[in-house]
């Protein structure tokens, strides 16, 4: 009898453990319950290029060409509502657009009214170095030539750097482009710059011209409005497809 | 036995924390100190500050000290009503009273913006709709009663109050149509409810955010054309001064002003109108002014030109003897915004100054040179 009973007890919890054992993907909500209104009204500040900008009246960029392909995904015509930075998160906040691309990052202290993506770009600040260069990481540019913008971000982080490390040769040029023709000039062996100038300063020159060592994280997220979290789930769903399927990098590397 | 046991871990565990205990260092203080004063050579010298938001009072003096080392003798902080006047006649000065007590005790005297609607006030309008910069109109006595107890109690230290905040943009005007008329209307309720509880308080109306807006756009409204629409409406007796709000933009300090171009001098403009229309003897204050150096906004410029851009409008502003204030936004924000916004403060989060701090702190101080 004993052994009967262990037999079922097994069993019954063999049954409860099946829908455990195997995940099942969430189910997608469907268009109309995120976007009633029928479009996707994307906010955006085209203040920012390469992300977003005007020119001849027309509104391009990184951000213009991510949005129409996340209602491209969705099946969903868009519309961009022209924003001042001020202004995206109140925008969200009263309705007047769907979802802010524009060069956000995560805020914790919005989390009440505001859902976040994860991740599209990381825009935070590189080392760059000539590829064959003997600078693996930061700490090696002690005794090195250090170029940076004055007053920049990575003005601020060398002056971090110079507590931690060997002391460097501190190269300060007016803009990052100058930093980094001082660089393949041979007046710097390395220069800390945005991962964006880098990327479009790189993007003149050959292939595997350059080496870019990550030095902060600033990741660039998408912020939709709270109370709509079925558009949550199927844009952070869209955003991991074209992280996979490579078209994300694909459209970054059409504008930077 | 077993007690006998218990007592001697306790005391084991009690002699253990208090070992850890004398190597934790204690929480930072900020006691007021011996009062000082701002040694300058431009008192039109001025920073917007971000104080408000602070959570650790320490941070709010080394700010202020750091504002006296520059050789400013006056700033320009937000007063958010919300945060002051929780519920309907509960006041709550604890923030603002470490700000003006700090403030008072490096020789730095405040002018104060004021807005930022509770959330008591809008219990009737809708989540849909409401922002913190939607006030209902038939709430303005409300707001008025608030900025009258708020300077009767900081008269003396605060003898200037910004009523609102660039009304001439529909989002700071609670994304509804921007309307002079009313903005006027508020003006003419809080104007007469201040001065009969703290006569001297200065009235400033609104900074108007620089813009070309035209009539219509949804965005906002011109400020040449909303200054102009204000007076229309009978504002002059209705504040004391105006505030402004002048930025360079990608131009340099001493770009002619025009009607279609913003940059600095186009304080100029709004100074014109005032005089058209009978108010040359009041006092302008840039409550707002400068330059941003972000490598990414298409309005910025690079750091060296907003090091000569800030100086040259500082030298040209010393000109205008209309001119009561020059203030750079912005001086620190207790948070970085990760943005473009980041690129207009003098010192970093972490209190790293910048070279445009050091060019201005010789400036105002009369250093023969800055780094």
């Amino acid at each position: 009898m004993k052994k009967c009973l262990f037999s079922l007890w097994v069993w019954v919890v063999a049954a409860a453990m099946v829908p455990v054992s195997f995940e099942r993907p969430p189910a997608m909500p469907s268009i109309a319950l995120a976007l009633p209104r029928g479009e996707l009204r994307i906010g955006i500040d085209p203040s920012l290029p390469p992300f977003a900008f005007i020119v001849d009246e027309q509104l391009q960029g990184f951000d213009v060409d991510f949005g129409n392909v996340l209602g491209q995904r969705l099946s969903t015509p868009v519309r961009f509502v022209l924003l001042g930075y001020d202004g995206v998160y109140d925008a969200l906040y009263t309705d007047q657009v769907d979802l802010v691309i524009a060069s956000l990052i995560y805020d914790s202290s919005r989390l009440d009214r505001v859902l976040y993506t994860p991740p599209y770009f990381d825009a935070g600040l590189v080392m760059v170095t000539l590829s064959y260069s003997e600078i693996a990481n930061v700490r090696d540019i002690g005794g090195q030539r250090l170029g940076y913008m004055l007053g920049s971000s990575g003005h601020a982080e060398a002056d971090r750097w110079a507590r931690r490390v060997l002391p460097f040769d501190r190269r300060s040029y007016l803009s990052e482009p100058d930093a980094l023709d001082g660089l393949t000039s041979g007046e710097a062996d390395a220069a800390f710059v945005d991962a964006v100038a880098a990327r479009l300063y790189a993007r003149q020159h050959p292939p595997n011209t350059f080496r870019m060592t990550p030095m902060t994280q600033l990741p660039y997220v998408i912020a939709i409005r709270g109370q709509n979290a079925p558009l949550a789930v199927l844009i952070t769903a869209t955003l991991h497809d074209m992280h996979s399927d490579g078209s994300l990098d694909v459209l970054l590397a059409r504008w930077l | 036995m077993n007690a006998k046991i218990a007592l001697a871990w306790i005391a084991r565990i009690m002699t253990l924390a208090a070992i850890i205990g004398a190597f934790v260092p204690p929480a930072p203080r900020a006691p007021l100190g011996t009062p000082q004063m701002v040694q300058t050579q431009h008192p039109h010298v001025c920073v917007h500050t971000r104080l408000i938001d602070e959570v650790e009072t320490w941070k709010i003096q080394k700010t202020l000290i750091d504002v006296r080392a520059m050789g400013a003798p006056t700033i320009v902080e937000f007063f958010p009503w919300a945060y002051l006047e929780p519920s309907s006649g509960q006041y709550d000065w604890t923030n603002a009273d470490r700000i003006v007590d700090h403030a008072r005790n490096q020789g730095i005297r405040i002018i104060a913006r004021m807005g930022f609607v509770p959330s008591w006030v809008q219990s009737n309008q809708s989540s849909q709709t409401a922002t913190f910069n939607t006030l209902p109109t038939d709430r303005y006595d409300e707001f008025a009663a608030f900025a009258a107890v708020f300077a009767a109690r900081y008269a003396g230290i605060i003898d200037q109050i910004i009523i609102w905040n660039e009304p001439n943009l529909a989002f700071e005007w609670g994304y509804q149509s921007v309307d002079a008329a009313s903005y006027v209307e508020l003006l003419r309720i809080v104007y007469p409810a201040v001065k009969a509880l703290s006569p001297t308080t200065q009235i400033l109306a609104a900074g108007l955010a620089p813009t070309l807006e035209p009539v219509g756009s949804p965005n906002g409204l011109d400020d040449l054309l909303y200054l102009q629409a204000m007076y229309q409406h009978g504002a002059r007796a209705d504040f004391d001064a105006l505030a402004v709000h002048t930025y360079g933009f990608t131009q340099p300090a001493d770009s002619a002003p025009a009607a279609d171009q913003l940059n600095f001098r186009r304080v100029e403009l709004l100074r014109a109108i005032m005089v058209a229309h009978g108010d040359a003897d009041k006092q302008v204050f840039i409550t707002e002014s400068g330059w941003n150096d972000s490598p990414r906004w298409v309005n910025a410029v690079t750091p060296a030109e907003r090091i000569t851009y800030t100086l040259d409008a500082f030298q040209i502003a010393s000109d205008w003897d209309w001119l009561e204030t020059l203030c750079i936004w912005m001086f620190r924000t207790p948070a970085p915004t990760y943005g473009y916004p980041d690129f207009f403060t003098l010192v970093s989060v972490d209190f790293q100054r910048k070279p445009i701090y050091m060019a201005l702190q010789a400036y105002a101080r009369g250093f023969e040179s800055s780094p």
